[in-house]
């Protein structure tokens, strides 16, 4: 477990490499990251639905185009919905664990615990990740309904 | 702030870098307008044709299929990439890498962790077969062609590794010393 334990102060940030400090301070400016994401998709979202897939010639011939499709062996919701709530509550059990092997590494004092001003920087950031994930859900809706034929703003 | 910075990359940038997974994926989708393996079954009454039939068909208004509507025409020429396989790459890659790096952190403690280590590299194998599971399918299925597949693996990987660096970095920085990497 001391192989664990390390000094968590900022005395040893000049021991980053420069990629590992440059990421670090890419960090800083998370809350422009959100407000491009947001910008991204309202931008997305209304050329969608206002385009229609570009109309590539076809070849009444062309027997590649002959098959005959069958349901889905996966389904759509499964990929983009089952997979992230099962591996989120993964990732989140493993956090914990690991969480957990620093938390013994804080009660021989060899950590610093975290301060009320880094937890509620946690949280914030926490939020705006869920919120995140929630306008991913409404980006990948876009993506159904081009698979159930429900585009009702198409001529 | 090396616990805030870690969290907050472990959880949001994977989180952002899908989101715009998604969006690219919608344009290119749209943009490309490549027409799926089954857009005959669409888009003609009758397939194959009785007889050679020199029609070019360039917009949904000369499809002789009554049955199918304006929308599912549009969704039969939104083909490439695959979006399946793309999210599933995403998905599954990311909590992979994540999975593997996690194991080299706990293979260096006790046995007991080395033990769920090795049942998280297990775990990280058995994602990306059902990431490469759902594109074959998708090709089986008609829905896709291969390349259609291909490129949905290629955007997910690379979209991953891009985005999934700082994740790495954080990781690496909050459970080891700088210097044993």
């Amino acid at each position: 477990m001391d192989e664990l334990a390390y000094d968590d102060t900022d005395d040893g940030q000049e021991d980053l490499t420069p990629v590992r400090q440059f990421a670090k301070e890419l960090a800083r400016f998370d809350w422009a990251l959100y407000l491009f994401s947001v910008v991204l998709f309202c931008w997305s979202q209304y050329t969608l639905w206002l385009t229609k897939p570009y109309a590539t010639p076809f070849f009444a011939n062309d027997a590649t185009r002959w098959y005959t499709p069958v349901p889905s062996t996966i389904p759509y919701w499964l990929v983009a919905y089952g997979m992230p709530f099962a591996l989120i509550p993964l990732v989140m059990a493993l956090e914990f664990l690991l969480g957990n092997l620093i938390k013994s590494s804080i009660a021989r004092g060899r950590v610093k615990p975290r301060s009320m001003l880094q937890r509620a920087t946690i949280a914030l950031r926490f939020g705006l990740a869920i919120l995140t994930v929630g306008l991913l859900a409404s980006g990948t809706a876009d993506l159904v309904r081009c698979e159930t034929h429900t585009h009702s703003t198409r001529g | 702030m090396r616990d805030t910075h870690s969290l907050h990359a472990r959880v949001t940038h994977p989180t952002y870098d899908r989101l715009l997974h998604a969006r690219t994926h919608a344009q290119t989708k749209f943009a490309t307008g490549e027409l799926r393996p089954g857009f005959a079954r669409s888009c003609l009454e009758s397939v194959p044709p009785s007889a050679y039939q020199p029609l070019v068909i360039t917009s949904n208004e000369q499809c002789t299929n009554a049955a199918a509507d304006n929308d599912e025409l549009d969704s039969a020429r939104v083909s490439f990439p695959s979006g399946h396989t793309l999210m599933a790459f995403c998905w599954s890659l990311s909590t992979a890498v994540y999975l593997f790096n996690v194991a080299l952190i706990l293979g260096r403690e006790r046995l007991r962790s080395r033990l769920i280590a090795n049942v998280m590299v297990f775990v990280a194998l058995c994602l990306m077969a059902w990431a490469w599971a759902v594109g074959i399918t998708r090709i089986r299925d008609f829905h896709h062609h291969p390349w259609d597949v291909l490129t949905g693996a290629f955007l997910g990987t690379m979209c991953t590794a891009v985005g999934f660096v700082p994740t790495l970095l954080a990781i690496r920085n909050d459970y080891a010393p700088p210097t044993v990497y």
